[in-house]
């Protein structure tokens, strides 16, 4: 058996799973010290079910903490930069388009060295060893803990950041050292950028990924621990105690990929109903779309694989505004119509204190989710949310106008999302699910799985080992077919040395870009392979 | 005396400097301008972020009208590959390499820059060599947009010299270009840019300000900049920004024939190498029922699009791809399967559609057999245009 945890900025959910089917789910409150909201949740979990903690074979942790911490610019180290480039790349040094508070707690470190590979493999400027040993002095000097190193076409060659780093380490024993080689892909400023934020945060992440190792000892878990990432599936906990970054956006991925095992649909629309938001995104073969544009994290631009998502503001707790007292409950039908088209729904909501303010709960605040009730009161009682009683006062015109309108939004919503003409499924996960009833223009029918309010950890719990690659490759120094296999068979091997199980690995996406004007036929090729997961079987 | 005294007939002159926002905008107008080419702007606009806020450079935008006839005035430019951009960044000296070296060469002092071609990065570089050797920026272009081959330039169609010419790289290595046609100097240049790794600057076509006058596509920095700020303001006030492009591209003269070919979903794309070019194929599908497609062939950049075989639109005039929502620009390299698309066509200012300019850029320049008809005509009675009923005619 093993278990599914959603660390997020609210709640701790968590499941408990045996081969593929959930046992149990609990919901906890996320803790400041983040390990105790994660124990209370296990523990529910084993006392309720009655099972030893040896029969745990593993545990998967999906959490925004690392995300959270360099948005809110808390727990970051300061960070030494080494671009091997020079003199190529001086007018767009490192950090340059940051925010400023961001760049004020990483520190101005920076060391433009000669290095770096031209697209062909050629050297821009020789690797200068003195050159770096007095950077690695110096930040020996200034005792800093943390470096990130990157260089010119790392993709094609790794040889110069590695010779980099092994002078730096003989200088400053046990420093936290990143490679933009080891984060991938191609772009200089986007990989630089996600290497830097990644060193930013390696001490951090040793911090907590021993919390929760040592949290899970204490209530005898022994099991292997590991962490859901951006594109779906997993790694170890000693890999994100190098690479936290990986971890980055986790949280959309997981309610995705939990949303196609609960519903059993392999192609559709996700609507993650939360308190304030509902994320869309697409499901595409079982796994999300991801997105065609760069992604900014916390106002800085990276070259990570994100899911595709469209945030709008609305969520179960979201407020009703209406612009004349009363509108909300008048008979007078004529001035409904008149000022329905004035009524704002949202932005601002009463979050998690819904169960507190809304009317249905006995509050006094008018919410998306009283309206709901209103107009559903059986799916409402079928769900268990709230007293219907306690909204019979609102005008049936009112409520069926704001209800046409949170239809409106959500159904043009999944319509820009959608990839195809025609209906699609529409499957609903998050707390707010209520919001929308059973059908959606666009939607082929509206699918609301059971444990739909914990997506996230079972999306957790069920993700699969990948392996990527992503190089350039030349088509005159060897065919096409040789390079293709050559990157899937890497990514496939990637993925078994991750944890998968041989004979499950399947490539799940494969990428040519010819890059235009270069001779030789240069070509970068993505590559991913998946596995099952050992302990998943 | 003083370098701009030199540039500027200092009575009319209109002198404005650029802010970052200006810059942002600018960015957007040049990609789409780009007609699907003409490289990613990213990088470029962070060199300007970087000179405008570390360097504390100015950058002054002059017109075409406060040259002096007698100003030496260079048109600039990077030639090879836009995948190396993405990787290797320049020095931000490579364009005072090549200016310098071309003074010598002249024995005069260069007065003002200008973009070679005001479509992808290259609309921008030469506000950072402006910047940095402290003389203006002139307002116009040589292209209009963005094409793959250096020749391919109102000077050339008015028969001026290409040469002498300077390539350069981030290490001040430059190499000074005589040829003696003009054609010459864009096959030696693609060859000296693999050399020099993917990439190069090029100054070339060395022009009096009553060439450039004369010559010049005018104005469109400020059409760029125009195309950015109308699509900000349509996005701030969540108005279609895709719209605004239209409105506003309607105001100017050489671009107001603006249409609305197709919206859909990218379907296919097809890519190879030919001769050291990306040459290719988009297939869009459209979402509705009837299931019509677009194809749309490329050089670096579009060339041609044809709906279920019917031509709407080819080049000299522009075709670019818009992201049915933002209005950002999908260039061709960061085209993908799934995205959703609209697939816009303007018409270019009428010197690029002349007879003497087919010959250079027309559509047989391609190996398109088809004689060139303006997008005003293959879509004139077409009742599927775009707002306010197409385009103006």
């Amino acid at each position: 058996m093993r278990i599914g945890v959603d660390v997020g900025g609210t709640n701790t959910d968590a499941v408990l799973m045996d081969g593929r089917s959930i046992i149990c789910a609990y919901k906890a409150s996320t803790t400041y010290d983040l390990t105790s909201g994660i124990l209370e949740a296990i523990e529910y979990l084993l006392d309720n079910i009655g099972i030893e903690s040896s029969a745990i074979e593993s545990v998967m942790i999906g959490t925004t903490h690392f995300t959270n911490a360099l948005i809110e610019r808390n727990g970051l180290l300061e960070v030494a930069v080494i671009r091997l480039a020079s003199p190529s790349g001086h007018s767009v040094v490192p950090k340059v388009s940051w925010p400023e508070d961001l760049v004020s707690a990483i520190g101005d470190h920076t060391y433009l060295l000669p290095g770096g590979y031209e697209f062909d493999g050629r050297e821009i400027t020789p690797f200068d060893e003195e050159a770096v040993r007095r950077a690695a002095k110096d930040i020996s000097q200034k005792g800093l803990k943390t470096v990130a190193i990157s260089s010119v076409y790392a993709s094609i060659n790794q040889e110069m950041e590695n010779r980099a780093a092994t002078i730096v380490r003989q200088e400053n024993p046990g420093i936290y050292i990143t490679l933009s080689s080891d984060i991938g892909g191609v772009g200089l400023i986007e990989r630089e950028n996600a290497t830097i934020m990644n060193a930013s945060c390696t001490e951090l992440a040793c911090r907590v990924v021993k919390a929760f190792g040592e949290a899970l000892k204490k209530i005898d878990i022994i099991a292997p621990v590991y962490f859901s990432q951006n594109d779906g599936t997993l790694i170890s906990g000693e890999l994100v105690e190098r690479f936290p970054i990986f971890t980055f956006a986790s949280g959309p991925t997981n309610s995705i990929r939990g949303a196609a095992f609960l519903s059993g649909v392999e192609d559709g629309i996700v609507m993650d109903i939360g308190g304030t938001t509902c994320d869309v995104g697409v499901l595409q073969k079982g796994f999300p779309r991801e997105s065609c544009f760069d992604v900014d994290i916390g106002g800085v631009r990276t070259n990570f694989r994100m899911p595709d998502i469209l945030a709008i503001g609305i969520g179960g707790g979201s407020r009703i505004h209406c612009p004349i007292e009363n509108l909300a409950s008048t008979e007078r039908t004529a001035e409904v119509s008149a000022f329905l088209e004035d009524v704002q729904i949202g932005p601002d909501s009463v979050g998690h204190d819904l169960m507190i303010h809304g009317l249905v709960f006995g509050g006094d605040t008018l919410t998306t989710t009283d309206i709901s009730v209103a107009a559903n009161p059986t799916l409402a009682k079928e769900l268990g949310i709230g007293e219907s009683e306690r909204v019979q006062h609102l005008s049936p015109i009112f409520v069926s106008g704001v209800r046409a309108k949170i239809r409106g939004i959500c159904g043009d919503t999944v319509d820009r999302m959608k990839t195809e003409a025609g209906d699609v499924p529409v499957i609903l996960v998050g707390g707010g699910h209520i919001l929308l009833g059973h059908d959606l223009p666009g939607a082929s029918q509206m699918i609301r799985p059971r444990y739909a309010e914990v997506a996230n950890a079972v999306g957790a719990a069920i993700a699969q080992i990948g392996g990527v690659v992503d190089k350039i490759y030349s088509y005159q120094e060897q065919s096409r077919e040789s390079a293709l296999d050559q990157a899937k068979q890497e990514a496939i091997e990637a993925a078994l040395q991750a944890g998968g199980t041989a004979g499950t690995a399947r490539i799940v996406d494969v990428e040519e870009i010819p890059m235009a004007y270069v001779p030789g036929e240069s070509v970068r090729i993505k590559v991913k392979a998946v596995a099952e997961l050992k302990s998943n079987e | 005396m003083n370098r701009n005294t030199v540039a500027l007939n200092v009575e009319n002159h209109t002198d404005m400097k650029l802010d970052l926002q200006a810059i942002r905008d600018m960015a957007l107008g040049c990609s789409f301008l780009g007609a699907g080419g003409g490289s990613s702007t990213y990088a470029t606009e962070l060199q300007l972020l970087q000179a405008l806020e570390r360097d504390y450079a100015d950058i002054r935008l002059i017109s075409t009208a406060d040259l002096a006839d007698d100003a030496l005035v260079v048109p600039c430019g990077w030639t090879g590959a836009p995948g190396v951009l993405k990787e290797k960044c320049p020095n931000g000296s490579e364009g005072i390499t090549g200016l310098t070296k071309l003074e010598e060469v002249m024995g005069r002092e260069v007065s003002a820059v200008f973009p070679m071609e005001i479509g992808g990065q290259n609309g921008l570089s030469p506000l950072l060599i402006a910047a940095k050797k402290g003389i203006p920026v002139v307002d116009c272009d040589g292209m209009g947009r963005a094409f793959p081959q250096g020749q391919m330039v109102v000077f050339n169609i008015y028969g001026c010299s290409a040469t002498p010419a300077v390539i350069s790289d981030e290490h001040g290595n430059c190499i000074t270009i005589e040829t003696t046609h003009n054609n010459a100097l864009e096959k030696l240049t693609r060859q000296i840019a693999i050399g020099m790794g993917g990439r190069c600057h090029k100054v070339s076509y060395p022009l009096s300000g009553s060439q450039v006058k004369a010559y010049a596509v005018k104005g469109t920095l400020s059409l760029a900049r125009g195309i950015g700020r109308e699509v900000r303001y349509a996005r701030s006030t969540h108005e279609d920004p895709v719209q605004a492009l239209f409105g506003y591209l309607r105001t100017t003269s050489d671009y107001r024939h603006v249409f609305l070919l197709f919206e859909g979903k990218i379907v296919d794309i097809q890519r190879s190498f030919q001769n050291g070019f990306s040459v290719g194929k988009v297939i869009v599908e459209s979402f509705g029922p009837e299931k019509r497609t677009m194809a749309v062939e490329f050089k670096n950049e579009f060339l041609i699009a044809r709906e279920n075989g019917r031509t709407k639109a080819m080049v000299p005039d522009i075709i670019s791809f818009v992201d049915r929502g933002t209005a950002d620009v999908v260039s061709i390299e960061n085209i993908k399967y799934g995205q959703r698309v609209k697939v816009v066509a303007a018409s270019i200012a009428p010197l690029l559609r002349s007879e003497k300019a087919l010959n250079i850029l027309g559509p047989r320049v391609f190996d398109i057999e088809e004689t060139y008809i303006p997008v005003e005509k293959l879509n004139a009675n077409d009742s599927s245009d775009y707002f306010d009923g197409g385009g103006i005619n």
